[in-house]
């Protein structure tokens, strides 16, 4: 298996497939560049680092707070939302895999083949055909 | 304060720009636009923390020249050296605040549209672009205000004048890499109540009470081909509607957010409303998109 193992997204997960730069020392998986993270002196995988955080960022509109709103804080609020949230994210990618069922990630099952749109004659949206572009 | 003014001066043009007109109306790359947007929102955050140290420094410097001049009638004169320290450095101070006052964004920015984007930016390809409109002046500057009542009188208060504004300052659209087509958008209307009464001991008081009430509405739209579309209930105080269209469905939702105080609303309440609509999607299988 080539590419990055991490998942790309937050309200629907993705397939990464970003050039393997190393492999996260906690899970195993190998990822890019954009998904490893220095974190104590070793790289690891942000889903890894994310889930390591004992206290979740502070409010990011506060005075004095981190002020970087980057990548760690996105995985961090991404883990902290699916964990306490009831949000259960849906994975629209083909590589599965068991690292993101603790989320009661919602799959496509392996080997579905999906992509077989079924036209309708309903009605269209009445804000200007969005959704149909 | 002079790490404030150096994170000023290291802003690039467009960055200043932003600071400048407070107002964001575009087409961009998302990563790009939440990369540009953090040094404009780290400066907000510093700014806003200096200010209030100002007018710290400025009460004291003001106290301390009140001071003197009691110094100076009792015959110490090096009194009035001190006094005009203190009124230089009170003068110095309200410059800088006035010169950050000036570029101060709303903070519905930080709280609200920092995460909601980055958060986008990381649903959408690299390469994507998104449609942005962000008014970042504050919520209650004269061009939003909608109408002053004439002063009317309520229970104990002989005198109630209430101001309206309209700040409809947040909205854009994006598709997502999954080919969903997002449409968001909030609008606030907001009520400030000046109320004064006069008390048992005869003085008159004036307090102010503040209403906010947010309405957010988000479009998601599915595509078809991908996702379909299991039973959906929205909650009490959400509006849900479905609408099938030819490649999608669009998943309408609208909440509307009432709280007594102008301060933003929650990011999360925003980032719910899409995963709401995400929520009811499952994956379509073949044949079976309908």
């Amino acid at each position: 298996m080539s590419g990055c193992q991490c998942k790309s997204g937050f309200f629907a997960l993705r397939d990464c497939q970003g050039p393997v730069v190393t492999q996260c020392p906690t899970c195993r998986r190998a990822i890019c560049a954009r998904h490893s993270t220095v974190a104590a002196g070793s790289t690891q995988c942000l889903d890894c680092w994310a889930k390591g955080q004992k206290q979740p960022p502070r409010d990011p509109g506060a005075v004095g707070a981190d002020p970087e709103l980057d990548q760690q804080w996105t995985y961090g609020y991404r883990h902290r939302y699916y964990s306490s949230g009831g949000y259960m994210p849906i994975y629209t990618g083909h590589r599965h895999g068991t690292y993101y069922d603790s989320y009661d990630t919602r799959s496509f099952a392996p080997g579905v083949a999906v992509g077989a749109a079924v036209g309708d004659d309903l009605e269209h949206d009445d804000r200007a055909g969005f959704g149909d572009s | 304060m002079l790490k404030t003014f150096k994170a000023l001066k290291a802003l690039t043009s467009d960055q200043r720009r932003i600071l400048d007109t407070k107002f964001i109306d575009g087409e961009y790359e998302a990563q790009a636009l939440v990369a540009e947007l953090r040094a404009v929102a780290e400066f907000d955050r510093m700014s806003d923390g200096v200010r209030k140290g100002l007018v710290i420094r400025i009460v004291v410097c003001a106290l301390v020249a009140f001071a003197t001049i009691f110094m100076v009638a009792n015959g110490i004169t090096w009194a009035l050296v001190l006094m005009g320290a203190a009124v230089a450095l009170a003068i110095y101070f309200g410059v800088m605040l006035s010169k950050l006052k000036a570029l101060d964004l709303s903070n519905n920015f930080r709280v609200v549209a920092m995460p909601l984007l980055a958060i986008l930016s990381e649903d959408m390809a690299s390469d994507a672009r998104l449609h942005v409109r962000l008014d970042l002046t504050a919520p209650d500057v004269a061009a939003k205000k909608i109408s002053t009542s004439e002063p009317y009188k309520h229970g104990v208060y002989y005198k109630v004048i209430d101001t309206t504004y309209k700040d409809a300052w947040f909205d854009g659209s994006a598709k997502l890499a999954d080919g969903s087509l997002l449409r968001w958008s909030v609008v606030e209307h907001l009520l400030e109540s000046k109320r004064s009464k006069r008390n048992a001991r005869g003085k008159y008081k004036t307090k102010t009470r503040q209403y906010k009430r947010s309405v957010i509405e988000v479009d998601v739209a599915l595509p078809k081909d991908t996702y379909a579309l299991g039973p959906m209930q929205a909650p009490p105080d959400h509006k849900l509607s479905i609408k099938p269209g030819e490649k999608r469905r669009v998943v309408k939702l609208d909440r509307k957010i009432k709280q007594r105080t102008h301060d933003p609303i929650d990011a999360r309440e925003l980032i719910d409303l899409i995963a709401m609509a995400y929520g009811a999607a499952k994956p379509a299988t073949t044949g079976a998109a309908a």
